[in-house]
Parts: C-alpha cells; sequence; structure tokens
C-alpha cells in the first residue's frame, strides 16, 4: 500500500454548518437544490455567499419547496454531477417520497441533515424524529457528532457514495443547534488539491446527458423484477460498509482523524455501555471519563454510520458487556424503544446475546437538554441492573416532566361574547346587485375588542399584526382563523401561551388551504344534520405568508378551484422571515437577500416578483 | 485583582469555565460569545467550546449563549446547555423579572453581571437567588451616547470576571472582529468595549437582595399529566401575561393626554395593541384613548410616526411616570 502523508491543515473556530459549507467551498459542488428550513438553512446561505463572490461555481437552485428540492437534485444528479442539499425535520419528510427514488436509481448525491423534531407540534430544536424516517430509504447515512465531522464526513461522502461498488446517495448528519450552531476548533484541509485527490472525479456508467448513449432512467418494473433491483440495493449496501472501513483508512492517514464504524470510548473491557448517537455521545464521554475515574467499567457506543448499520462491529465489542443502555432522541409510539433499539437488541439476539441486559430510554425530544450529570445516570442505570435484574425499568423516557399538579393555568381573559364580535362597526347592503359597505372611523374601530391579545412575540414594528388587526376589524361576527407556517403563527402561539382569543389551527404551510377547506365542509354538513344549529355562522380565514404561497401554491389553487366558501389572505413581507429572512417568489427582482447575494457572479434575485393576485384570479374565484 | 466602585473583585484561579449569556434577540449575545470563544480558543489556546440557544429567529425573543473553556486543556465535549455557569450576564434588567427562569443555576460560585443604571446593591432577584459577585453596566446608555452595539458594552464589563482571559486579548479579539464593520463603527465599538470596562461596578452580593417575589401568575408548570393532550391551549389570549418591555432600547412614547385628539390612528398601526380605549359619547369620535399599555411596547415608534399631532414623542425611559405606566390592557378587559 502506498504512504499517504498527512496534508496541510489550518485551524479555525467553526460551527458545524460552518463545517457543512466549507466542505461544499472545497468540493465545488455542480449543484446545490434547496428550500429554507431551521436549523440547516445557514448552510445554503453561506454557499450562495461564497457563489456571489466567485469562491465557488455551484448552481443555486432555490426551490418552492423541498420535494421540488429533492426533485432539482435527482435530476442533477442523473446528469452525472456533484449534487448537495441540506434540510431538516418536516423538509426531510416533505422530500420523503423523493429520497428512495435516488437510492433506486443509484444516483449520488449528499444531503446534509441538520436534524430537528417533526411536527406536530412544531417545534425547531434538534432531535432525531427526521432521521428516522430516512432509515428505509437506502440512503447511506453518516453520523457527524461534532463540527470537525460535519466537514470530514461531507468530503467521506462524496467518494463513498461514488464508489464503483456503491453508488448511493449519501445523508450527513448533524444535530441541529448542537451541533450546527456549536463552534468548535476545527481544521480544514488548506489546499483544495488535497480535498480534490481525496474525493477523485465523478465517473457515471449511466447519465441522461449524452444523447450518443442513450438510456431509460426510471422504468415501469413489477415483479418479478423488482426483488431483485431491490437486492442489488442491499449488496450495494454491503459493499458500503466495506468501501467506508477502506475510505475513512485513508482519511485518517490524510487528516489524523478516525471514524470508525462504531466507535468506543471508555474501558474496553466494559461492564455496562451506553449507546447513543451523536453529539449526546460527546456529552457523554465526560461522564465516561468521571465514572472510569471511580472505578466503574462504562463505554459509549457512537456509530459514526448508521446506515448500513455496523453490526459486525458490534457484535465484536459486546462480549466483555453484561448490560447495555440504549438511549435515543427520537420514540416509536407504541414499541418499547425507539428505532435504534430494536436495531441493537437484534443484533445483540443474532449473537446469541441474550444474557447481555439491553434497556431502552428515551430522552432529549424536541431539543430539552441533556448534559453530562444526565448521561451519567442513564450509565449508571446500566451498572444498576447488572447488579440487580428488574433493578430499573427495561423501557422509560428520560426527563418527561409530570407537570405540577392537575391543575390547569388559571383562564385569563373570557371568551369574545357574541357583542363583542359584532359591535355592528362595519355594515354591509344589497343594493341594486351591489355591495355597499359603510365603516365608522378609526376611533371607534380601536374600541372594538381585538381578536389577538397584545403579548405576542413578534420583531419590533412588524407589519404582520396591525394588518392583521385592520382586516379583522372589518369583519363582523365569528371567526375562525387556520394560520399557516411562518412568523405569523410562530410568535403567537409560543406554548403555553397563544395570543389567539379565537379558535386557531395551525398546518404546515404547504397545506393550510386544502386544511380549512375540509373544516369549512364540515361545518357546513353539521348545519345540514342538525348537529350544529342552522343560524351559527362562523367566517373561515386562512393567514399565510408569501411563503406559504410558495411551497402551498398547488393546494391553495386547487382549493379555490374547488370554491369554498373561505378567505385566504396573504401578508406578503417578501420573503421567509420566519427562518430568517430568504428569498421567496414574490421577493422583487434584484432584491438581496440571505439566499440571494449580491456579489460579483450574483445579482441578487434572479428571477421575477411572483404575481400571485393574477395567479389566483386565474382560478376564477368571485 | 481588580478595584471596582470601592470593593476589590478576586476570581480564585480556575481549570474549567462556563459561562452563560441571557439576551434579546438582536442584542448581539451571539457575537459576544463568539468573541469570548475566540480569545479562549484561538488566542490563549484553551479547549472550548460556544454555542448558542435561540427561541426562534426572531428580534425580541430570548436567546441564549453558552461559552465554556479549561485552561488546563482538558478536552471539552459535553454539547449541552451550562447549568451553572460561573458567569451569568443578563443583557437586560427587564429580564429579571420578565424571563425569571435566567437565575437558574446560579449558586455562591456564580458571578453576576446585569446591563442596568442601577447599582449592583440596588438590583434585586427572585428569591433563592445568591449570587457571588453583582456587576453592574448601564449599557443602554454607553450604547446610546458611544452609538455601538450593546454587545461591546457587556464584554467590555465583563472583563474583570474573566481574568483567564485578560483585558488585553478581549479587546484585540474584538478589534479584530469589528474589521468587517465601517472605520467609524469600528472605532466607536472599541470606545463601547472600553466604557465598557471602565465603566462597571462591582459588589459582593448582599443577603437582602434576593427579595423579587414574582407574581403568581400563570404558574402551573405543564407536563403530562396535566397538560390538554395534542398540545392544545385553552387559554386563549394568555400572552397578554407576558412583557415585552426588554425589546425597547431605552426609549418608549410618551402620550401627552392634553394634545391627543382621540382619533385613533395609532391604534391602527401598533403592531402589539398597547392602546386601551374606551367608549365615551363625549368624545369627539365617540372614543376615548386611555392610555398604553407599556408591558407589551417594543418601542417601534410607528404609533409616533402616525400621530397626526404629535401626542405622542420619544422620551427615554425614566421620563415617564409610574402613573403613566400604570395603565392596564388587561385590567380594561374587566
Ligand atoms: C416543509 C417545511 N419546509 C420549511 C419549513 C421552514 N419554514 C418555516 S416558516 C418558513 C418561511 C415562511 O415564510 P412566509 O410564508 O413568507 O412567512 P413569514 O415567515 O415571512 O411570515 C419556512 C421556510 C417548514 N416549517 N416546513
Ligand atoms: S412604539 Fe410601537 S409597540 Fe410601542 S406603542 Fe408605539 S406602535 Fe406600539
Ligand atoms: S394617533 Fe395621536 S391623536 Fe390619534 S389617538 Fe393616537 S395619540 Fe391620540
Amino acid at each position: 500500500m502506498k504512504t499517504i502523508k498527512e496534508v496541510e491543515q489550518v485551524t479555525q473556530l467553526r460551527t458545524g454548518n460552518e463545517m457543512v459549507a466549507e466542505a461544499a467551498r472545497a468540493i465545488d459542488f455542480h449543484f446545490m437544490g434547496y428550500y429554507p428550513i431551521t436549523p440547516s438553512t445557514e448552510i445554503s446561505e453561506r454557499i450562495d455567499a461564497m457563489k456571489a463572490k466567485g469562491e465557488i461555481r455551484t448552481v443555486m437552485l432555490p426551490a418552492d419547496g423541498e420535494h421540488g428540492a429533492a426533485g432539482a437534485c435527482f435530476g442533477a444528479s442523473t446528469g452525472g454531477a456533484r449534487v448537495l442539499n441540506a434540510t431538516s425535520a418536516n423538509g426531510l419528510l416533505y422530500s420523503l417520497e423523493q429520497l428512495p427514488v435516488q437510492a433506486g436509481s443509484r444516483m449520488p448525491m449528499v444531503l446534509n441533515l441538520v436534524t430537528r423534531s417533526v411536527s406536530g407540534p412544531l417545534d425547531i430544536r434538534c432531535d432525531h424524529s427526521d432521521l428516522m424516517f430516512a432509515l428505509q430509504t437506502g440512503w447511506i447515512i453518516l453520523m457527524a457528532s461534532t463540527p470537525q465531522a460535519a466537514y470530514d464526513m461531507n468530503l467521506i461522502a462524496v467518494r463513498l457514495g461514488e464508489h464503483p461498488k456503491v453508488r448511493l446517495p449519501v445523508m450527513v448528519v448533524t444535530d441541529g443547534f448542537f451541533t450546527s450552531h456549536q463552534r468548535q476548533e476545527v481544521r480544514i484541509f488548506k489546499n483544495k488539491s488535497d480535498v480534490e485527490s481525496f474525493i477523485g472525479v465523478r465517473n457515471d456508467c449511466y447519465t441522461t446527458l449524452d444523447p450518443r448513449k442513450p438510456v431509460t432512467i426510471g422504468p415501469y418494473m413489477n415483479d418479478p423484477d423488482l426483488i431483485n433491483n431491490k437486492y442489488q440495493l442491499h449488496q450495494a449496501h454491503e459493499a458500503a460498509l466495506e468501501a467506508y472501513q477502506e475510505i475513512v483508512i485513508e482519511f485518517e492517514a490524510l487528516s489524523s482523524r478516525a471514524y470508525p464504524a462504531l466507535e468506543t470510548y471508555g474501558a474496553a473491557d466494559a461492564d455496562s455501555a451506553l449507546f447513543i448517537l451523536n453529539s449526546a455521545a460527546e456529552t457523554s464521554k465526560e461522564a465516561v471519563d468521571e465514572l472510569l475515574a471511580s472505578g466503574k467499567k462504562v463505554a459509549v457506543f457512537k456509530p459514526n454510520i448508521l446506515r448500513p448499520f455496523p453490526s459486525e462491529e458490534l457484535k465484536k465489542k459486546t462480549h466483555s458487556l453484561k448490560s447495555i443502555v440504549i438511549a435515543e432522541r427520537s420514540d416509536s409510539p407504541g414499541s418499547i424503544g425507539g428505532p435504534i433499539s430494536h436495531e441493537v437488541k437484534s443484533v445483540l439476539f443474532s449473537d446469541h446475546h441474550c444474557d447481555i441486559a439491553a434497556i431502552s430510554r428515551v430522552f432529549g425530544l424536541g431539543g430539552k437538554d441533556f448534559n453530562e450529570e444526565d448521561a451519567k445516570s442513564l450509565l449508571v442505570d446500566g451498572l444498576k441492573i447488572i447488579q440487580e435484574p428488574g433493578a430499573v425499568p427495561a423501557f422509560g423516557f428520560f426527563g418527561a416532566d409530570q407537570g405540577q399538579s392537575k391543575a390547569l393555568p388559571k383562564t385569563i381573559l373570557p371568551a369574545l361574547t357574541r357583542e363583542e364580535v359584532s359591535p355592528g362597526l362595519v355594515k354591509v347592503n344589497q343594493k341594486d346587485g351591489a355591495l355597499h359597505v359603510s365603516i365608522v372611523d378609526t376611533a371607534l374601530l380601536a374600541t372594538r375588542s381585538k381578536r389577538i391579545a397584545p403579548g405576542h412575540g413578534a420583531c419590533p414594528g412588524c407589519g404582520i399584526f396591525s394588518g392583521l388587526d385592520q382586516f379583522f376589524k372589518g369583519i363582523e361576527g365569528d371567526v375562525v382563523v387556520l394560520y399557516h407556517t411562518g412568523c405569523a403563527m410562530v410568535v403567537t402561539t409560543d406554548y403555553p401561551f397563544s395570543a389567539h382569543r379565537i379558535t386557531y389551527l395551525h398546518n404546515l404551510f404547504q397545506n393550510g388551504a386544502p386544511t380549512l377547506s375540509g373544516l369549512v365542509e364540515v361545518f357546513h354538513e353539521k348545519k345540514r344534520r342538525g348537529e350544529i344549529s342552522t343560524s351559527e355562522e362562523i367566517t373561515f380565514v386562512m393567514i399565510t405568508g408569501d411563503g406559504g404561497m410558495d411551497i402551498g401554491m398547488g393546494p391553495t389553487i386547487g382549493t379555490a378551484l374547488r370554491n369554498h366558501p373561505m378567505i385566504i389572505l396573504e401578508y406578503d413581507n417578501q420573503g421567509y422571515m420566519n427562518t430568517g429572512g430568504q428569498l421567496s417568489y414574490s421577493t422583487p427582482f434584484g432584491n438581496e437577500t440571505s439566499t440571494s447575494h449580491v456579489g460579483k457572479q450574483s445579482v441578487g434575485k434572479s428571477f421575477h416578483h411572483k404575481d400571485t393576485a393574477s395567479i389566483m384570479a386565474a382560478t376564477g374565484i368571485p | 485583582m481588580w478595584f471596582f466602585g470601592r470593593e476589590q473583585i478576586e476570581i480564585p484561579s480556575r481549570d474549567r469555565v462556563e459561562i452563560r449569556l441571557e439576551a434579546i434577540g438582536g442584542q448581539g449575545a451571539n457575537s459576544a460569545g463568539k468573541i469570548l470563544a475566540e480569545v479562549a480558543i484561538l488566542e490563549k489556546k484553551f479547549t472550548g467550546n460556544h454555542f448558542s440557544s435561540f427561541g426562534s429567529e426572531k428580534r425580541g425573543t430570548p436567546v441564549k449563549s453558552f461559552v465554556r473553556f479549561s485552561t488546563s486543556r482538558k478536552p471539552i465535549r459535553s454539547a449541552s446547555f451550562i447549568r451553572t455557569p460561573n458567569l451569568l450576564v443578563v443583557f437586560h434588567e427587564y429580564m429579571i423579572e420578565s424571563h425569571p427562569e435566567i437565575f437558574s443555576g446560579v449558586g455562591i460560585e456564580t458571578d453576576v453581571l446585569i446591563n442596568s443604571a442601577k447599582s449592583p446593591n440596588e438590583l434585586l432577584f427572585p428569591k433563592g437567588v445568591h449570587p457571588r459577585w453583582v456587576g453592574s453596566i448601564d449599557g443602554n446608555k454607553i450604547a446610546h451616547g458611544q452609538n455601538c452595539g450593546l454587545n461591546s458594552v457587556m464584554l467590555g464589563a465583563m472583563i474583570p470576571f474573566l481574568p483567564e482571559l485578560g483585558k488585553e486579548s478581549i479587546e484585540e479579539v474584538g478589534g479584530r472582529y469589528f474589521v468587517k464593520l465601517s472605520e467609524a463603527e469600528r472605532q466607536a465599538n472599541l470606545s463601547g468595549l472600553k466604557k465598557g470596562y471602565q465603566g462597571v461596578r462591582v459588589k459582593t452580593a448582599l443577603p437582602h437582595q434576593d427579595r423579587i417575589n414574582l407574581e403568581e401568575q400563570d404558574q402551573v408548570r405543564l407536563g403530562y399529566e396535566n397538560a390538554p393532550f395534542g398540545g392544545v391551549i385553552v387559554n386563549p389570549g394568555n400572552t397578554a401575561l407576558k412583557s415585552h418591555e426588554a425589546s425597547r432600547k431605552g426609549f418608549a412614547p410618551k402620550l401627552d393626554k392634553e394634545v391627543c385628539f382621540n382619533c385613533g390612528m395609532c391604534d391602527q398601526v401598533c403592531p402589539d395593541f398597547c392602546f386601551v380605549w374606551k367608549i365615551n359619547p363625549a368624545s369627539r369620535f365617540g372614543a376615548e384613548l386611555v392610555g398604553l399599555d407599556y408591558q407589551y411596547c417594543k418601542g417601534c415608534q410607528k404609533c409616533i410616526q402616525v400621530c397626526p399631532v404629535q401626542a405622542l414623542t420619544l422620551t427615554a425611559e425614566n421620563e415617564i411616570t409610574e402613573l403613566e405606566r400604570s395603565t392596564s390592557w388587561l385590567e380594561n378587559q374587566k
């Protein structure tokens, strides 16, 4: 074997997201298709800024949603391009359908999953409920537990996915906020040429861009062929584990950083181990140090690759174990343990290790903090169960709180009365086939009870709420609202608080219009059945930002074409504000946003302001 | 050893230092944390890390920023929040009451630095909070005077509490950080940093200082036994219990009732629904403006811009009287 020299590296202080962007700088992907979602957004923002300055050549495609982003990436990858995407939580779920297409067609690309809890309720913090949906997609999944690993794993991902025996898309997983926003000392390859020679040149046997070699990608395939196709996928994963082991050895020689398929930290002859993913494993190492110092034989097991699962490596490491605690930032409701816990237990079982006491814990959901003390207590549970089987439950939620009492917080505001919602300040008369609207002065309108209470958390000077209030001032009678995901939703419903004095419903901003149309139809059906009094009148209003009208445009058009009696109100603040000011399709041409930088190579937003009103008018709504 | 406000502050030598910055989005706590981490890790070659936790991307929502470092270079791997800080920095005095949970984990080894015009002895903490040293700095005044970021001032004021990092290094790294700004802004921030360092007053915490008895509003802690399932909130409009005074930057609108002719324009534009009204047939338009509830006012000045007769003027906080502050939106709903 040729000897490999360590490459020159520079030391910096960087976050996980910054390191993904640094890797992208070195790799210079052909293409990135993306859609903003916290906490992964910063990756595309940074890469867009590099592009604007002319530091990289990557084509940046701001899609209309993650489904579109994944489609764009798939298309680009069929052309033999190096392709990147980054997402989190519902972004991953919204693109889920596309992921098996990518893997089943054996098209390598890299997707950075910055983990976050899946809705609902909506939570922007880290857990692995999104990642767990990815396990069945056929993608390779690499785990990056530190900002450094975020960089390294992206380089490894390109090489591994494009390996001739593998040819698979690769997901690189960092923990939202805990790693994506954590700043640590890191080392970056100084010379781009070193990165280039490590990742090599992409070589595709099939491409959609060679008319002299036409191919059909994505055929209609039933039995008896599909099972064979899936067996090939299985074989690719087997090859991937082997290829991974080779690649990380080479990478270690270049960088002096080791990424064994299964990393173990602590006693080599441990009595008990904690099997735990990503950043929480790093935290747990501090607890292991403490317990080792007091003579306890414990260890942390942390897989650096989750798909393919390092089963053989796990078997090799379990021989001294008497117990194992499998702790996960995800649950599989209705099953005793999260998905990974079942996977670990099945490996032990297949190795005839039924004598190891295995217990499962769900922790840290929705970003709930997990520190060294918590890790210690999980490790101690593992030791207790050796002393006394049954000493601690086999499954449990760690850190769930029962609450203070059976009491609910006292209601501070009474429901608005019929008189309050209908003060008679706005009058509509029908005369000569036209509607005549009369409205009182602003002063009297100001005395009207608002449907939104003060105390919401919008930025100072936010235009949404004066706009909404003025709109609501014009409606007499009861109103039920549905808000799309976005600023107005987030700042008014910060649990356990709600600024809404009337009934409010949220659905993800791809899907608010259909949701409200279902409710409207049921309201009228219940009236017809006599389940709701025929005299009851409710105005149904959907509130959306301009972003919701990008990702949710299709369902909104569908809803409008069906012509339900409801109102859709879009507040157009010309960007995705909730995620920190990225371009939306209604951002004006040439405007600079965090994903449409102005620079040597970029002119701000490169396409025109979307005319939502004309699009909706074309549906023929009244 | 540092001499400030007649008291000398002595920080024992420490191997591991954990700092927690508590701020409101937009006050620059994340950048301040980043600068501290750069000093600790890149300059001093300590091990360490830094990260921030955001409630959302909004300005005006609470932000926590954490910095930890080890002077003996023990590996620091923990990616968790800092629960028992050595130094707690509060970027706005209002947070003491509006977000009392920021004091969690404060113990006898915790020094607390607060942005406040009050002296350290005058500051009060929630019951049971007993820090070691208490520092105060009139950050808003300095930031306003120097036209610089509040975080630069706070950074300067932290210097006495962080002997491991040292004044020179913090100034140097701060200076490098400000290079991105225009020359005038750079100078402003550098002098803000210096003024923060010079202006900080430090005292030992006094036993009487934990006097704030927070009102028992809506204090029931929700958990799996008592929370309505599905995440449903059954308490409409309870954001009215929240305070957003910490979003203001030392100024607020002041209402002159003599000048106001009750036109209602301010109510049309106020995003935070601060204005309290009542029906009054004797009034010109049939409605009367009672006042504004400062609990919700974020100081955006939209009402000031729109008022046709200048009945609202931008005024320094301390010139708004208790009486003016006493209008309560919530009380008026009853
Ligand atoms: C499927 C999915 N993708 C992305 C997001 C992240 N996200 C939440 S709100 C938002 C932007 C909303 O923009 P807009 O509708 O214009 O409302 P604004 O925030 O500007 O008020 C985005 C991108 C998400 N929640 N779900
Ligand atoms: S300054 Fe802004 S938030 Fe305060 S009362 Fe005026 S409009 Fe409302
Ligand atoms: S806009 Fe000015 S005059 Fe009109 S009600 Fe408000 S404070 Fe009074």
